[in-house]
């Protein structure tokens, strides 16, 4: 395969004079697969969300870029994330979401793991009814783990394994949000919806992170929270996103609203941040709900888009959660004719990346910037390997 | 043992893996060979192991008397 080598540098200029990425990072499957390892495998990227496995045993087989995962929740009720497969004959060990009464049986040769991954049986390994040997030792054979952190319920994977621990590289939105770090309660299954986009996943980051398009991409945003309302977050390395001053909360036909996550102060009662913490995972939060969004990349031009409610109580209005998913979901609908169309505008040979706006485009920049940066170190350490 | 294995191949077919711990067991005691008594014996452990029943601990300590079970 040809190796495809992108000139990045004028990514990496001051947002007044940059460009944005060049057209093969959204298209070129060479450059797909770079970033996998330089955006997605080497740094702490959103797998999936702990509410996906409520209940010990319960066990869902995830396509991770192309690695086949398994996210599981043990029989202490601790998440882990497995590579799905079998220290065997690398077989795939579970096919569908299901529960884990027991073991983990492999469908081959039935060498079973426990929900820790601990293996625990190797049936005729040292000949018919000889369930053991020499040459196979256990301890060093459980299943392949994944580093995994829970963190706003979104289950955050580093794969390659040698990221700062999580409460390093996440500790600026961490800190940011620290006033937020109470208990969040997944609305169910009315508050979990799933988006496919045909556009590169870094579209849909980039879509996030500023404020410019709201008022002709989102009209009915126009009455009361306006793009002078909007403030820039941007963290570069880590994050960035957008803010609002002018949050107004839902409510139901009798003036009810959700009750507010507790002690969160003041300054959030008309305030709301959403941020894009890179690579994949999009956060909301609000006095009275929050969301995830995680991004999972389907290849160079697909992108499945997890979207997530929660709230500050378990048992909030069913009527009221409706509503509000419906609401969210709207939004983020309005945005799918912008990344589509974006990335079907990668496909202009002579597009140069384009420009930004310095006022308002700064966020988006932070991204392109981390991501330039990301894989111009990736390409150093390969060089240096070779 | 020829209606012992239909109703094995019957309840493989039907993945009931509590049946197919009990039939697994009774073919260990149906042979007179520990090799091939072992042989089921594995068997209906793992699917014991599988379903996460107590029959799981007691198959265990039949096979590692026998060494075949660490």
């Amino acid at each position: 395969m040809t190796q495809t080598i992108t000139d990045l540098s004028s990514v990496r200029a001051n947002v007044e004079h940059a460009n944005g990425l060049p057209n093969a990072h959204y298209i070129d499957p060479v450059i797909y697969a770079e970033e996998k390892q330089a955006l997605l495998f080497s740094q702490w990227a959103g797998l999936a969300v702990a509410a996906d496995v409520p209940e010990p045993g319960d066990a869902v087989p995830l396509d991770f870029v192309g690695m086949p995962l398994l996210l599981i929740r043990d029989k202490d009720g601790d998440v882990r994330v497995f590579q799905n497969i079998c220290r065997h004959r690398g077989m795939i060990l579970v096919e569908e979401p299901r529960k884990i009464e027991g073991a983990i049986r492999c469908p081959y040769h039935s060498w079973c793991y426990s929900t820790k991954g601990d293996l625990v049986a190797t049936p005729h390994v040292g000949g018919p009814g000889q369930n053991t040997h020499d040459a196979i030792k256990r301890n060093e054979l459980g299943l392949i783990e994944v580093r995994s952190h829970i963190w706003r319920d979104v289950v955050w994977i580093n794969v390659s394994g040698d990221a700062p621990d999580f409460a390093d590289a996440m500790s600026d939105v961490m800190q940011r949000w620290r006033e937020f770090e109470l208990p969040l309660y997944h609305g169910g299954h009315d508050s979990r919806f799933t988006l496919e986009v045909n556009t590169n996943w870094k579209l849909a980051v980039e879509n996030y992170c500023e404020s410019y398009h709201l008022p002709w991409v989102h009209p009915g945003l126009n009455s009361y929270s306006k793009l002078e309302d909007h403030y820039h977050i941007e963290q570069p390395g880590q994050y960035s996103g957008q803010g609002t001053l002018v949050y107004r909360q839902l409510t139901n036909e009798n003036g009810e609203t959700f009750p507010d996550f507790e002690d969160v102060g003041n300054r959030w009662n008309e305030q709301a941040e959403y941020i894009a913490v890179y690579p994949n995972v999009l956060l909301g939060t609000h006095r009275d709900h929050a969301f995830a969004i995680i991004l999972e990349p389907k290849g160079p031009e697909r992108t499945v888009e997890h979207v997530h409610l929660y709230y500050s109580v378990p048992n909030s209005d069913e009527g009221l959660r409706m509503r509000n998913s419906q609401l969210w979901k709207t939004v983020f609908e309005e945005d799918i004719f912008v990344v589509e169309g974006m990335q079907r505008g990668r496909h202009a040979e002579q597009f140069d990346g384009g420009r930004f706006s310095p006022v308002m485009d700064s966020p988006t920049h932070c991204f392109h910037h981390w991501v330039a940066g990301k894989v111009e170190t990736h390409r150093a350490k390969a060089k240096a390997a070779e | 043992m020829d209606d012992l294995h239909s109703r094995m191949l019957s309840a493989h077919e039907a993945q009931d893996r509590m049946a197919l711990i009990k039939l697994y067991a009774e073919a260990a005691d149906s042979v007179n060979d520990v090799d091939a008594s072992c042989f089921f014996l594995t068997h209906a452990y793992v699917f014991a192991l599988e379903a996460g029943v107590p029959d799981a601990k007691a198959l265990h300590a039949r096979l590692k008397h026998y060494g075949r079970e660490a």
